[in-house]
């Protein structure tokens, strides 16, 4: 019987489905903990989450989950959880006959079985609700007993594939409290989402995956320093654009021009609290014809594009090696 | 806390017990029970207001009702959905990171399937040998009687191996793969002259029933098996299609759609 610590160890993972590359030369290295994995859509984080949950083998690589490949090994899977993406659950059954079952089959006795089910389903809030059918459910109960039934035999590797989806303030709160009382109690909690403060909110330990690649590993108050170093955008809506352009662009900070529409200027600027800075000065010296200043491009998406394209661009030279396609990091808990 | 590993057993009776309880809940069962309850009142009515005796009332049962329909229709309703609807639910992924041997899993779940098909199929026999001989039961009869269930349990399983193997391997095709094996494996072979009638469990099953060789070209050329030799080619069969389905399940990656 396997008692190795709580792992996630990723040695150059890759994961095709056809001609379709998922993952691509991931390797990374995760220890107790709560792990945020964040991503946009389609950027490979439910292929990863697939991988450490023995549902998918790699096409390349090796993944091992407590020191075991996990695909098709009942050793390793007695000590996962997973909450799957898919709003999918036995529509028939009550949520207790289902978390039991699930009990039951990851070893435990039917008593224990329906013990434990109605203990978790009542740590996550639904225990006047556990012995209706699920079919009736709101969509923060099915979150929550898909998360239930995840936890239901205290797995030493919990993985959640966008747990906060689709929830109610109430429903967020008992999810969050319950990922943080695992990680308390060592377990390993993978979180996966596409938005930023979710995992936030529960852990300062992140993994950045676009395009397949892990873009980027660290704490949070580092994801949103690159949110500061790349370029922003700074757009002017105004009826002179032209002109106004021709007043900033003089600036060092600004590297970047383009008109969208003849009646607006988008700068990119290295500097954007400089720009918008000068921005204002300009606009209260002279009347342009305002009609808005907006910033297209403070977001996840943007930052996911600007490191894969870093990393591209930076290949050959040395400078981001293991940050481009391999990020090796070691839990600081 | 790191839990021992369970057992075959464990995972495989955990597997059908949970199984059981979908069936019985689902939509399939509804209509599973609702088709034999017409197909008896069919037969129940037909006997009464024709003139038909009950001899004839329970061979025509047996060879168009039984063997024909009901072996078919009812593994089919409740086998070829057994890993299919899972997989298209989403929810197959609930018992594939569960630490139960794929083995275990695509047995509990054929055994679970064939205690809901054979249920309701045996039910079905006993109702329609009551409609059959509605005033007219004899004792004689039940040898009749015994030989029609072997038949139709034999069948019922063989075809739930044949649906649950097609909804294991390919679960996005197990309907139109079931239907086709159905048809050109089973029905048709009986039809056709010589001794691949053989090749079908279903020429097997009318023999066990009792059912004389009377239609298709040269029905009589075929040389006779003995109740034993058809009872071992049927259990065969299944066993075949069952250790298919366990080997292909094994070594296979089920994927899901995005919701």
């Amino acid at each position: 019987m396997s008692n190795a610590k709580p792992s996630l160890r990723a040695v150059r993972v890759s994961k095709s489905y056809g001609r379709v590359i998922a993952l691509l030369d991931v390797t990374l290295e995760l220890e107790p903990g709560v792990w945020g994995l964040l991503g946009p859509n389609g950027s490979g984080k439910s292929s990863l989450l697939g991988l450490a949950s023995g549902q998918l083998h790699p096409t390349n690589g090796q993944l091992l989950v407590c020191g075991e490949s996990p695909f098709g090994n009942p050793e390793v899977l007695r000590r996962i959880g997973i909450c799957p993406e898919a709003d999918a659950l036995h529509e028939d059954l009550t949520a207790l006959e289902f978390v039991s079952a699930m009990a039951g089959l990851s070893g435990m006795s039917r008593t224990e079985a329906r013990e434990r089910a109605a203990a978790s389903l009542e740590a996550f809030g639904l225990a006047s609700a556990m012995t209706r059918r699920m079919g009736g459910y709101s969509r923060g109960m099915r979150q929550r007993t898909k998360l239930a039934q995840a936890v239901v035999h205290d797995p030493d590797v919990i993985l959640l594939d966008e747990p906060l989806t689709g929830t109610d303030p109430t429903s967020r709160a008992v999810i969050l409290e319950q990922v943080r009382k695992r990680a308390a109690d060592g377990a390993l909690v993978l979180f996966s989402t596409h938005v930023l403060h979710e995992v936030e909110a529960l852990t300062d330990r992140m993994l950045l995956i676009a395009q397949g690649q892990v873009v980027a590993v660290g704490a949070a108050s580092e994801i949103r320093g690159m949110l500061d170093e790349q370029p922003h955008h700074v757009r002017v809506d105004c009826e002179r654009a032209r002109e106004f352009a021709a007043k900033l662009v003089p600036s060092r900070e600004i590297v970047g021009l383009s008109f969208p529409t003849p009646n607006a200027v988008e700068f990119l600027s290295d500097d954007p609290e400089k720009t918008y800075s000068r921005v204002s000065q300009e606009l209260l010296r002279e009347d342009y014809g305002l009609r808005a200043v907006t910033s297209p491009d403070a977001t996840l998406e943007r930052l996911f594009h600007y490191l894969v394209e870093r990393g591209t661009r930076r290949a050959g030279t040395g400078v981001d090696a293991g940050v481009k396609n391999t990020a090796a990091v070691k839990g600081a808990s | 806390m790191v839990r021992a590993q369970p057992s075959f057993l464990h995972g495989f009776t955990g597997i059908v017990r949970f199984s059981l309880l979908r069936t019985v809940r689902s939509r399939r069962a509804i209509i599973a029970i609702v088709s034999m309850l017409v197909l008896v009142v069919a037969v129940g009515l037909g006997r009464k207001m024709g003139d038909q005796t009950a001899g004839d009332a329970w061979k025509g049962a047996v060879e168009n009702g039984i063997l024909a329909f009901v072996a078919y229709l009812i593994p089919f309703l409740f086998h070829a959905s057994s890993f299919s609807e899972d997989h298209e639910d989403r929810t197959l992924v609930y018992l594939l990171v569960r630490p139960v041997p794929t083995a275990a899993l695509v047995l509990g779940k054929y055994v679970a399937a064939a205690i809901a098909s054979l249920a309701v199929s045996i039910g079905t026999v006993l109702l329609l040998f009551l409609a059959s001989y509605v005033g007219s039961f004899d004792l004689a009869e039940a040898s009749a009687l015994g030989r029609t269930l072997l038949a139709t349990v034999l069948l019922v399983i063989g075809h739930g191996a044949i649906a649950s193997a097609y909804s294991t391997m390919a679960p996005e095709q197990a309907t139109p793969l079931t239907v086709v094996h159905f048809a050109l494996g089973e029905l048709l072979p009986p039809q056709i002259p010589g001794i691949l009638r053989l090749v079908s469990m279903h020429q097997h099953a009318l023999d066990i029933a009792g059912i004389p060789r009377e239609t298709g070209m040269f029905a009589t050329s075929v040389p006779v098996v003995p109740l034993g030799g058809s009872v071992a080619y049927i259990l065969v069969y299944t066993l075949f299609f069952l250790v298919l389905a366990c080997l292909v399940a094994s070594g296979r990656e089920y994927r899901f759609a995005k919701s």
